[in-house]
This record gives structure tokens, sequence and C-alpha cells, in this order.
């Protein structure tokens, strides 16, 4: 195992078949296959510890630029059972092209951002909930005399 | 304005005033202060997602910061782990609503590495066929590269110059001293460790084995008697030897083992003559044909 970080939530190494000189992988403790199964809390770490350990491999390789990649889904081209981000550093002439051609029809382009719309319109983070205070215990209670006689002196 | 004069601007400006002079000319700063309209599918009050204009796939959307960054490296730590959460929000609406099997978030800092704009972005794909493919290549020396980016990281963090806190030690409960018992005799035996012997009643002489009670490795020095103390302590005390010097008796010591040892190897060479001599005798005995036996054979 080629670690290179370790933390108490995750781990990070050097991918066996890289893509580029510096390809590296993080992975969270707790096995998890997807993101969506992460807390929020997690998936910020690992973001935060990817952006750090992106701008670490930046200044030792001599990097031109880097890029955080997060292939979450078969589909997308995820291929072990755990959820991973890869880093990898990047330089002009290292024969990676990101670049994407566009998608041409319309009509789905459209209806897909309708839809998401009005999914991520509904998005409300439950800010964290108001603690309610404890009932003060001390609290005096009524004598029960004082109360037989105020409520004689109310007699007419 | 021509190119030169722009770059002389650029140079002579403190950098809150390049900020400022960033900011106007990114066109995604605009967008989120809504000078320039957009397709908006999410707001915040740090962050803003927006439909990408050339989108990869249906359903692409950049997510932006607010503020102008050009790196993620410049970010402060909340402003990531927040986007990071609205990010992981919006791609589990994505798999839902859209039902695309699989989403890519992508991250590119620098020209390098295919950013195009001045401003910093995430993009989240659906994805329902593959968009980035990474090729493999095989590695060779990936411990080359791992050891000093580990060291490098370390430093940086100062992991390694902190030593792991040992959790503070319990007072170390001092080994049981063992206790004297009767019947023996305890002595410091030439190792320097204590050791003790059975003692036996009524002047018979038996040697007794030794064993070994406690190690401590004492250096004995001359002149000196140690013995064992009642709380099992090894002490010494000055030995009195009457104005006699203890080099000359350990020289008469030696000298007399010496010559011992000097008698016991002529002892065992004589010895060892005398045998051969034995030896060749009895062979010229053999050899020796008595006229006895002549007169046998004649007869």
């Amino acid at each position: 195992m080629n670690q290179i970080y370790e933390d108490e939530k995750c781990i990070a190494y050097l991918c066996k078949t890289p893509a580029v000189v510096g390809h590296t992988i993080i992975e969270p403790k707790e096995k998890q296959t997807i993101i969506e199964q992460t807390s929020d809390e997690l998936f910020g770490h690992l973001m935060q510890t990817a952006n750090m350990l992106s701008s670490m491999l930046f200044e030792t390789l001599g990097a031109q630029g880097t890029n955080i990649l997060v292939l979450n889904g078969v589909e997308a081209g995820q291929e072990e059972n755990t959820m991973q981000i890869h880093v990898l550093p990047r330089s002009e002439k290292d024969g990676l092209d990101f670049r994407w051609s566009p998608f041409e029809d319309k009509e789905k382009i459209e209806i897909a951002q309708l839809k998401l719309k009005g999914c991520s319109e509904k998005i409300v983070f439950s800010k964290a909930k108001p603690t309610i205070k404890e009932l003060p215990t001390n609290v005096e209670k009524p004598n029960s005399t004082a109360w037989i006689e105020k409520a004689l002196l109310r007699l007419p | 304005m021509n190119d030169a004069e722009l770059q002389e601007k650029i140079k002579n400006m403190s950098p809150e005033e390049l900020l400022e002079f960033q900011k106007q000319n990114c066109v995604f700063c605009q967008i989120v202060a809504g000078k320039i309209d957009s397709k908006k599918a999410y707001e915040d009050e740090k962050c803003i997602a927006i439909f990408d204009i050339n989108p990869a796939q249906p359903g692409h959307i950049l997510l932006l910061p607010k503020d102008h960054y050009m790196l993620s490296a410049q970010m402060p730590t909340e402003l990531t782990k927040h986007m990071a959460k609205v990010i992981k929000h919006i791609s589990h609406c994505a798999l839902s609503t859209i039902k695309t099997p699989a989403t890519s978030i992508f991250i590119a800092n620098g020209p390098a590495a295919g950013q195009m704009s001045q401003h910093f972005m995430m993009h989240l794909i659906p994805t329902s066929s593959r968009v980035f493919n990474l090729p493999k290549h095989s590695a060779t020396d990936l411990e080359k590269i791992a050891g000093p980016l580990r060291d490098y990281i370390n430093k940086k963090l100062g992991l390694t110059v902190q030593p792991k806190q040992e959790p503070p030690l319990a007072p170390k409960a001092e080994p049981k001293k063992p206790v004297k018992e009767k019947g023996y005799l305890y002595f410091v035996d030439a190792q320097g460790d204590i050791s003790r012997a059975k003692m036996v009643k009524g002047g018979k002489k038996q040697k007794q084995k030794k064993e070994k009670v406690l190690k401590v490795g004492i250096k004995r020095e001359p002149g000196l008697l140690y013995y064992v103390d009642k709380n099992f302590e090894i002490k010494s005390a000055k030995m009195n030897r009457k104005g006699k010097k203890a080099s000359r008796k350990k020289a008469a010591k030696k000298s007399k083992k010496q010559t011992k040892k000097k008698v016991a190897k002529k002892q065992v060479k004589k010895v060892t003559k005398k045998t051969i001599s034995k030896k060749k005798k009895n062979k010229s005995k053999d050899t020796k044909v008595s006229l006895d036996d002549i007169s046998r054979l004649f007869t």
C-alpha cells in the first residue's frame, strides 16, 4: 500500500494503475459504495482533504494544475465497491483531455433542467434545532394555605 | 487600451485592487450579481448553482461560490464543506429525478487541468454514458513518489514533528522483591546478582546447588564485602586487611593456580610417555621368538 496520508476518517494512497504520475485516491475508512450513503460531514471532510492534497501535489510534483474527480456509479467509471475521490496532478503535455463535446439533443436538456430545477429548489438544509431551555426546576409552588386565604378574601 | 498598458496597470495594482479588477471581468461574478441572465437551479447564502450553457450531458450543473476564488486551495474550509454538502444533495436529486444511473463530480484547478474561467466551480454531470475516461498505465516505482510525498505532507501538517501522545503511564508497579526465606544463605555471586544456597545444620559438608534469585548486575570492587540486606538490597562494607595489600594475596593465588596447571601438564605428559613405552616393550616381546618355539617346530 503506497499510503500518503491517513486521518481519523479517510486514507489517501497512490493509485496502482495511474492515469498520470501522482494519481492519488482518497477513500473513507467506513466503506460506502456511493456518495449518497455518506453523511454530509464525512463528504465535506473528504472534499476538504482532496483539496488539501491537491495543493500538496501541486507543490511537490511541479504540476501546472490539478483535477479532482468523483466517479459516482458504474456508468461514470467507478470500478471498486467503495466510493473514491481521484486527485490528478496535471501538466499540459500529459496526454489527458477532459474537455467534453456538448450534448446536442436540446429537448432532453430542457426536460432534465426542468426536472432538476424543481427538485433542487426544494433542498433545504435543516438548520440546527434551537435547544429547548430546560424549565427551572426550583419554581416556588404556591402555598396551599395562602391560596385558600386569597380565595377566601376574594369572596364578597 | 493596448495589452501592454493593461499588463503594466495590473502589475502596479495592489492585491485588493487586483481582486476587484478580476471580479469586474469575471463572467460568473456578474452572473452571481444578477447582471447576466442564467438558469438558476439552486441558490444559497454562500453558493449558487446554474445550468451549463454547453452541457456534456443533460442536467449538467455548475456550482459556484458567491465570492471570487480562482483555485480550490484559496477557499476557506467551511465553504468547501458547505459546497460539498450542497453538491451531494444535488447529485441525489439528479439520481432520483432524471434517473441517470450515475453522476460524476469534476473540479479543475488551473488552465492546464482544463479550467476555462477565472472563477472556481464544481461541475456535476449526471452521466448515462462515460464522460471521463481515466487511462490505466502500469506503475513501476510508486514508492519513489510516495515516500517523499508522505514526508512532505507530514511536515506541512506537522504530523511527524509531534510524536504521538502516549497516554500517561500509570505509575509503574514496582516489581515485588522476594523475601528472605529461612534456611537459605543469601549472597552476591560472581556476576553481581543475588543468589542463595540451602544451609545445612550439623556441620555436614555437602555441595549445595546455587539458585539465582534477583538479577542486579553490580560491579564488584576489590576491598569491599558485599552482602544482602534485610530489605533485600545489596550493601557493601570495607574489609579490614590488617595492613596487607590485596594484590599480593591475589598474585600468590594466581601463581599457585598456574603452578598447579603446569604440574598437571607435566604429569599428563609423563603418563602418556609411560604408556607408549610400555606398548613398545610389549611389541618387542611379541616379535622375539623364544628358543622353545623353534625347538617345537623342528620336532
